[in-house]
């Protein structure tokens, strides 16, 4: 069991920042299992959490799931290298939970958190825009969704890996190919077919054209 | 996709800022390429979708493996909580098992007090009786297994005592005997039946009169029955001359 392996280690590990992203990014499952659930299990950034929305107004329900979603965005953040590495993690998520708490709420003005009483809340047009933009990214998770399981398991591997920075080198290594070309042919091969996939997709082309 | 890699540099932004200026302006002036690169940055959005996916199932398989090692834990928790409870009340039943038997058996002041009376009364009648005591005949012997206060001699000495018959001539003393060891077997009740038949029967002047009153008042106060020992009491400052100055009784009955 995954866990079984991770608790015994979990006392000393991910002391730094750094640790923790290079466990994430790594290929090794065992080792990203491990620092999610470091992140998962670790009380003093859920705390921080839970101040912030309790200062917010908010309940201790609304803290677990602040935080769960915020730890779900940060993982994927770091994964995706969206984040900088200029601040430390524990100020990323923070902000991170932050937003998320906050267009919770400012969606509906009638729970306005308490911090924010007495400031201009966003004007109706600006909701709507956000409520729309919402709807919009659903749609657009949905196309994706249906037309990724029209490519194979091997290219939506291949392209997994490159998405998260993985050298060609290790991607062969980690395919079983001879040399990193290999894993550079394969990939664009990929690439190609998916671009045929989606100028043929007619979800997809919606999508195209209504992106300006 | 002849534009795939430039493409890709300027969405990755790995583009110089002239450069990116300059491809910008390239993608102004050409449809195609516009489009293209929508496409790409599409394709891309989507790549970012699948990853997403992945690590979405990833985290949800820890936080499943973290919810079943709290469940493990908690059920380990209760039932050693559960065992310990099982244990606790096994020992506190023990426990008040053994107090109550310990209370019960623990010598109140007036039984603390007629047991210790009784056995300097009882060594004092026996070493009065020291010729008979160190003889061989059935008497002394069952008389110098009381003294011994060993559970299985006292009861041996019972069964010697109980058998002599009514027309012995030593049936009285045997009697009198008979009290004191069912007194040593802590049968008070039987033991006041006999001191009383023995002090109503004994003439008076007669020195074990005397000490069958006393010990009868002994016998009393072993059962608790301080009433009826008070009674007794009352009569031998009264009758008993033997025993009416005695301080140890005045001690008792004064306190």
């Amino acid at each position: 069991m995954l866990i079984r392996r991770i608790s015994h280690q979990m006392r000393n590990n991910f002391d730094h920042d750094n640790e923790l992203i290079k466990a994430l990014c790594g290929q090794r499952e065992e080792e990203v299992n491990m620092a999610i659930a470091w992140l998962l299990k670790n009380e003093k950034l859920k705390r921080g959490t839970q101040k912030m929305v309790f200062e917010y107004g908010g309940s201790r329900e609304d803290a677990e799931d602040v935080f769960a979603e915020g730890i779900n965005s940060l993982i994927k953040n770091i994964v995706l290298r969206r984040f900088n590495e200029k601040s430390m993690l524990s100020t990323y998520l923070y902000s991170i939970c932050r937003n998320i708490y906050l267009s919770k709420y400012r969606q509906n003005p009638l729970t306005l958190p308490l911090k924010e009483a007495g400031h201009q809340t966003d004007s109706n047009s600006n909701i709507e825009n956000k409520i729309i933009a919402n709807e919009q990214k659903k749609i657009q998770e949905e196309v994706f969704n249906q037309f990724l399981e029209r490519l194979n398991e091997k290219c939506k591997k291949v392209l997994e890996m490159q998405k998260k920075g993985v050298s060609m080198a290790d991607i062969a290594i980690e395919m079983d190919w001879k040399t990193s070309q290999a894993a550079k042919n394969y990939t664009f091969k990929c690439r190609k077919k998916m671009r045929e996939l989606f100028l043929n997709d007619d979800d997809i082309l919606k999508i195209l054209n209504k992106k300006a | 996709m002849k534009n795939f890699e430039k493409i890709d540099d300027y969405l990755k932004g790995k583009l110089s800022t002239e450069k990116e200026i300059e491809f910008k302006n390239e993608i102004a002036q050409n449809e195609d390429l516009a489009k293209e690169v929508k496409v790409q940055q599409l394709e891309e959005e989507a790549i970012e979708f699948l990853v997403e996916q992945g690590l979405t199932a990833q985290i949800n398989r820890v936080k499943g493996e973290i919810e079943e090692e709290k469940k493990k834990k908690q059920t380990t928790d209760i039932i050693q909580i559960g065992n310990w409870k099982k244990y606790l009340l096994l020992a506190a039943s023990i426990a008040l098992v053994i107090i109550t038997f310990w209370f019960i058996n623990l010598p109140q002041a007036s039984n603390k007090f007629a047991l210790l009376e009784h056995k300097k009364q009882f060594l004092l009648e026996m070493s009065e009786n020291r010729a008979v005591i160190n003889s061989s005949d059935n008497f002394s012997v069952n008389q110098q297994k009381m003294i011994s206060e060993e559970k299985r001699s006292i009861k041996e000495a019972i069964i010697f005592f109980e058998s002599i018959p009514n027309i012995d001539s030593s049936y009285a003393d045997a009697q009198y005997n008979l009290a004191h060891a069912h007194f040593l077997n802590k049968d008070y009740v039987t033991a006041t039946k006999i001191f009383q038949n023995y002090f109503d029967t004994a003439k008076d002047g007669n020195r074990k009169k005397d000490f069958a009153q006393y010990n009868l008042l002994l016998t009393y106060l072993a059962n608790e029955d301080e009433e009826s020992a008070k009674l007794i009491y009352n009569d031998i400052l009264e009758n008993n001359s033997r025993y009416k100055n005695n301080k140890n009784l005045k001690d008792f009955f004064n306190k």
